[in-house]
């Protein structure tokens, strides 16, 4: 696995949960909340911190290196996980009223970046070690 | 403070900010009862236990001010996080008997016990490693 193809695994097995957890809300929270379908697209913003947490650590070329333990981690195993995330970002919406668009985007947006900082700062030294170990 | 002290307080601000919000709202719309509010903190077990794992011995920690923030502080606000999840698909799956509502709340917890386990175990073995 190298390149393009590491990154398109990656992004289909984050795709898994996050469209389990994620378009289970979206699917409801169309008819309850009037998701509006833009909002759909926020479930794949911790995706870009993931490839962004890869590229800086170990270069932009292909995801991680021959090591085939440590490759199959970050692609198979970190993507997984931070799928799981991502479904979570439609959640808050769930629980703040919100009229306008403006006020939606708003929750839908301040709940992205929340859950990307999540992400990365969870992740920052695991990167930092297995680039230590190669 | 001991570690697992500071630990635990650290992992229930997430875990009920989200998992709280849950469960308030899934008493009236989902029939929850008070059991699976513990649910919540299935996480932190998987946490403890692989803190004690790969790091045995928590006065190690104190050695190193950074890993020691990371471990102790950072990591269990991230699986409080994973821990306040817990209680979501319950809003969702809603069975009409008792028994059949808590096995949904029993099987995401194990999902996301193993969720963290599986995406923390390198982190931990590499926390470890560099104490030796």
């Amino acid at each position: 696995m190298s390149g393009a193809e590491s990154y398109f695994l990656s992004f289909t097995l984050y795709a898994i949960p996050a469209n389990i957890i994620g378009g289970m809300c979206f699917v409801i929270g169309r008819e309850k909340l009037g998701l509006m379908r833009l909002e759909y697209f926020f479930i794949y913003v911790p995706w870009l911190v993931l490839i962004l947490l890869t590229g800086g650590f170990f270069g932009t070329g292909a995801m991680v290196t021959d090591d085939m333990s440590l490759n199959t981690f970050i692609t198979l195993v970190q993507s997984i996980a931070c799928g799981v995330l991502g479904g979570a970002i439609l959640w808050p919406r769930f629980y703040f009223k919100a009229e306008t668009t403006n006020e939606k985007l708003r929750i839908t947006a301040l709940s992205t970046i929340s859950v990307s900082v999540v992400y990365a700062f969870t992740r920052i030294i695991l990167f930092a070690g297995i680039q230590a170990l190669m | 403070m001991s570690d697992v002290l500071l630990s635990f307080l650290i992992y229930a601000i997430p875990a009920n900010l989200i998992g709280g919000t849950a469960f308030l709202s899934g008493r009236k719309r989902a029939q929850m009862e008070g059991l699976e509010y513990f649910a919540i903190y299935g996480p932190y077990v998987a946490f403890v236990t692989m803190s004690a794992g790969y790091l045995n011995h928590p006065e190690s920690l104190a050695n190193n001010a950074t890993f020691h923030t990371f471990a102790v502080v950072l990591q269990p606000i991230g699986s409080g996080v994973l821990g306040g999840l817990t209680l979501m698909p319950r809003l969702f799956i809603q069975p009409a008997e008792r028994l059949k509502r808590l096995k949904v709340t029993a099987i995401c917890t194990l999902a996301m016990m193993a969720v963290y386990m599986m995406s923390r175990l390198m982190l931990f073995a590499v926390l470890g490693a560099s104490y030796e």
